[in-house]
């Protein structure tokens, strides 16, 4: 066999053997094209085992090639345990092999994506918890794929979760989706749906939004005009959206529930077996329920329906005493959780305490006190019987009910010391990664437990639901030294997750617990880094200065010289654009002068430049041109210590800013030749929106009414255009057209 | 989007210093409740929350300050509550109560002045009343908050959570920054262990009614973002 060691080249191989085509094999799997070919060139991190087991199947794979296979893809998922896909791709999950019954419901779904409609082409499906509406909603997505050639996105909204995913970042996924580029999605939401609406204009798009929490939520990703269409499921009834089309699923029939639950057990049992009729009675027309029940007998050889039957009513008089859902169906779990072996059993209601929606195998081998491997293969086993569901990125989530009976488990019979120490372990060991994974970024910073910066970035993105909640109990227990640790261990790092709103907070547990290990100076360091976070072009600049007024005294009480300075320098930012320059000018002045004291290189040439800006805004050219010319020498004297990728990062910066001064002093000539020096670095480095603006300033060099004044606006607007910005596009398009009509 | 708010007091006070959150919301066409809770005992509290949650025609936004965190926190897993949101408030976990959050306070926090149990009831001393409950209110409101205290039975302050609401519910929390009963170092510790979405407002630990505006704006966030 040419399997080569690896899970991708054995799938390649092996489709080959059997000669399909990845889209026949998609067929066949139910396992998207997409998702088989990211497969294939090993670019999918680690395929969960069911759907590694349904391309088998599609495969015909049996006894050693099947293990092999199997074994092959384990390898691979086994060296991603702390990684997670970036959710974004959207890709819709495969159809269950069996899936079996809601006849009707299908129909009406088949039918509704062929009817003509005026306006937005919107369908819910909602009703109660396990009734299947996921199954059926993806069920009938496959079977639509064809009517629609512009794609099938499938997004999870976690509306019953306790953080349901704001419509924005479900704007942004559906954008990368439809392969937009991360940088070029517009911040604002508006912006956002707008594109988004265009793009399901132009194409002919099914858009899945599953489990969907409110009107407010799918509002923004309802299409506009054209042949898209937006399919919304939801346990509730989303009244709100008027032009929807509705269905409202009720549990299965008796007649299709038999059906399910015989299709589940088909392998062992006669499907007119009457006992499987009792047990259809005894468990309602909810397909989870029925799942997980029929997993279980064929799970148990030994067992004939008939005692099933017993042992269910046995349990659902025992659950009597557990209060919360549906009584059926927690006795239908309690049949599954009461087989399993007691170490997974361990798993099952502890994972129940993670916070966040979904898990991976690290955060799980942690509660469950396991090796990861371990707590992968019990993971899988709770998935098999359908007691644990997947999520993107080869992580785990529990369908809420089964969450509810899992935590009820967790305190019949687990000793509350035992819950607390769980809890204990899982905190610490969130604050020790997060630490471990924000050092990466840190100058000089350890670089551990993770295999690159990437991986590092992905998991503090993806566990922050989880990290963030540790940190408030940790400072709760009074882990001053441990919170102070992670936090002060994700300062470089918050530089590269600018846009996400959180870390205000997280650095304000940061200066609490300082102030508490009585450290003014690592308070005014921390207060410092919440006053950068509403220095950001999209925050209220007022917010910085209580933070950074603070900051200054703590570091003048502390003696610290460069958080002293960098107080001074948020407070110049923010007051700059409030119109008070000569103030700005004020802390700006004594904050190079404290960067020099300190002998801070990088941040005093940041200095020179906010000083120019600030004089050129004061009207005094000259004065800004020495700043810049300062700034400029700093960034090219290789001895004068700065930080090569900070000076090559600056370098193209200072020279737009020396242009805009000489242009305001007259010197128009010298200026361009600047811009052009810009120009050049920035075209080397692959710059476009910097390229943009470097344009606009050259435009703004040239005389009124000039051809070359307009066609760097229009060079500009192209650029703004090619990059998913059609405002400031239509910006540089109006500036041009005040130099004259554009040529034709 | 969520149109009924339900507001619950904290300890020595009642209910009436939600008057201006009350104006604002109701200014907006919200149908807004307050409990009148006798902040005698946990579980009473709870049971007077539920009792004004039970006749509500829809979900609801349940808001409570200080002590009234704890109530939410246990009244809140009913069906009426779409989110919480704790204003300068006590967010206990299961087992918790305010008993066990105030137990260990760290060197330099503000010592809230409250005199020694009289018949298993709390006061807060009147004449410190302004400078640590609400040093942002006029003197004369303040004064008379202090004349008219409500005595908190120490079993309320002893009430455990049993399943802390914020753990199933969204939640939104408010940090009064100068706050001299419950520190804003535990104000937002307690909103990060929640994941609660946090705000800070600079104001006394009376920011309920010396900021109806920020507590109204948060409350609109809530109802806006967490639809039933």
């Amino acid at each position: 066999m040419e399997a080569s060691g690896s899970f991708a080249g054995m799938l390649r191989s092996q489709r080959h053997r059997v000669g399909l085509t990845l889209e026949e094999l998609a067929e066949a799997s139910g396992v998207s094209t997409r998702a088989l070919s990211d497969m294939e060139r090993g670019r999918a991190l680690g395929p969960q085992r069911r759907t590694v087991l349904l391309i088998a199947d599609a495969l015909k794979l049996e006894a050693a090639g099947r293990a092999e296979f199997v074994a092959l893809a384990k390898a691979g998922r086994a060296r991603s345990a702390y990684l997670a896909a970036a959710p974004g791709l959207c890709e819709l999950p495969g159809s269950i092999g069996d899936f079996t019954g809601r006849a009707a419901e299908l129909a009406w779904l088949y039918r509704l994506a062929e009817e003509p409609v005026d306006g937005p082409h919107v369908a819910i499906v909602s009703g109660g918890a396990g009734l299947g509406k996921t199954t059926l909603v993806v069920r009938a997505a496959h079977g639509l794929r064809d009517r629609f050639p512009g794609g099938v996105l499938f997004v999870d909204a976690l509306g019953m979760s306790r953080r349901p995913v704001a419509s924005d970042e479900l704007l942004s996924r559906l954008l990368r989706a439809l392969g937009v580029r991360t940088q070029h999605i517009p911040d604002d939401a508006a912006e956002k749906a707008g594109r988004y609406r265009r793009l399901l204009s132009e194409r002919q798009v099914l858009v899945i939004v599953d489990d969907a929490q409110s009107e407010a939520q799918v509002r923004p990703l309802l299409p506009g005009d054209g042949r898209s269409l937006l399919l919304v499921g939801s346990r509730r009834l989303l009244s709100g959206l008027e032009a929807a089309r509705r269905l409202h699923l009720d549990p299965m029939p008796v007649p299709d529930a038999q059906d399910l639950l015989g299709r589940i057990v088909a392998e062992r049992f006669d499907p007119r077996d009457e006992d499987l009729t009792g047990l259809v009675e005894l468990l309602g027309g909810l397909p989870l329920a029925l799942r997980i029940v029929g997993n279980r007998l064929i799970s148990r050889p030994g067992w004939s329906a008939a005692d099933l039957v017993d042992r269910l009513s046995a349990a659902e008089r025992r659950l009597e005493q557990l209060s919360a859902g549906d009584l059926k169906v927690a006795a239908a779990f309690g049949m599954s959780y009461e087989q399993l072996p007691a170490a997974t059993r361990q798993m099952f209601r502890r994972v129940s305490l993670v916070a966040g929606p979904d898990f991976g195998t690290a955060l799980a081998a942690v509660v469950g006190d396991v090796g990861v491997h371990d707590a992968e293969d019990q993971l899988d086993d709770l998935v098999d019987l359908s007691l644990m569901g997947t999520a993107e990125g080869g992580r785990y989530r529990f369908h809420d009910l089964v969450r509810l009976y899992a935590h009820q488990r967790l305190e019949v019979d687990e000793p509350s010391g035992t819950v607390t120490a769980v809890r204990d372990r899982m905190v610490a060991w969130l604050l020790e990664t997060m630490t471990a994974a924000g050092l990466w970024f840190e100058p000089d910073g350890a670089q551990s437990r993770f295999a690159s910066a990437e991986e590092a970035d992905q998991w503090l993105r993806v566990e922050s639901e989880h990290w963030l909640p540790a940190l408030g109990a940790a400072a709760l227990a009074g882990r001053h030294d441990a919170v102070v640790r992670a936090t002060s261990a994700l300062h470089w790092y918050s530089d590269r997750w600018v846009d996400w709103p959180r870390w205000a907070e997280v650095f304000m547990l940061g200066h609490d617990s300082a102030e508490r290990l009585g450290d003014p100076g690592r308070q005014a360091e921390f207060l410092n880094y919440v006053a950068w976070t509403h220095t950001l072009p999209w925050r209220d600049k007022r917010n910085v200065l209580p933070y950074a007024e603070r900051a200054l005294a703590l570091a003048r009480a502390a003696g610290d010289l460069l958080q002293e300075a960098w107080a001074l320098a948020y407070t110049a930012r923010a007051l700059g654009p409030l119109g008070e320059a000569a103030a700005a000018m004020t802390a700006v002045l004594q904050a190079a002068d404290l960067f020099e004291q300190a002998g801070d290189v990088d941040a005093s040439c940041q200095a020179w430049i906010e000083r120019g800006d600030l004089q050129l805004r004061l009207g005094d050219p000259d004065a800004a041109l020495a700043s810049f010319r300062r700034a400029q020498q700093t960034v090219d004297d290789p001895a004068s210590g700065m930080t090569t990728t900070i000076a090559d990062y600056t370098r193209p910066h200072v020279l737009i800013y020396l242009g805009k001064a000489l242009g305001v002093s007259g010197q128009a000539e010298a200026g361009r030749a600047m811009m052009q020096q810009a120009l050049d670095i920035l075209e080397r480095e692959q710059q476009p929106l910097e390229y943009a603006v470097a344009l606009q300033a050259l435009a703004a060099l040239y005389d009124d009414g000039a051809v070359e004044a307009r066609d760097n606006l229009l060079r500009a607007a192209e650029l703004y255009d090619n990059a998913g910005l059609p405002d400031a596009a239509a910006r540089m398009r109006a500036a041009a057209a005040e130099h004259g009509p554009a040529p034709r | 989007m969520i149109r009924n708010v339900v507001l619950v007091h904290g300890g020595f006070v009642d209910g009436s210093g939600w008057l201006g959150v009350h104006r604002l919301l109701t200014a907006d066409g919200f149908t807004v409740k307050i409990v009148q809770n006798p902040t005698l005992s946990l579980a009473g509290d709870a049971a007077a929350t539920r009792f004004v949650l039970d006749a509500l025609d829809g979900p609801a936004v349940l808001v409570g300050h200080s002590y009234g965190g704890a109530v939410i926190s246990e009244a809140g897993t009913h069906g009426n509550v779409a989110a919480l949101v704790y204003v300068a408030a006590f967010a206990p976990d299961k087992g918790e109560s305010v008993d066990t959050l105030i137990a260990d306070p760290s060197p330099g926090d503000p010592v809230p002045p409250i005199l020694a149990p009289r018949d298993g009831f709390l006061f807060l001393d009147r004449d410190k009343f302004h400078g640590s409950f609400a040093a942002d209110l006029p003197a004369d409101e303040a004064a008379f908050l202090a004349d008219s205290q409500v005595p908190w039975g120490v079993e309320a302050l002893a009430g455990t959570v049993t399943e802390p609401a914020w753990r199933t519910r969204p939640a939104w929390y408010l940090v009064s920054t100068q706050d001299r009963m419950i520190p804003p170092h535990a104000q937002r510790a307690m909103a990060a262990r929640a994941g609660a979405v946090t705000v800070e407002a600079i104001g006394s630990h009376a920011v309920y009614a010396s900021q109806p505006g920020a507590v109204a704006d948060l409350i609109r966030q809530a109802a806006g973002s967490a639809d039933h």
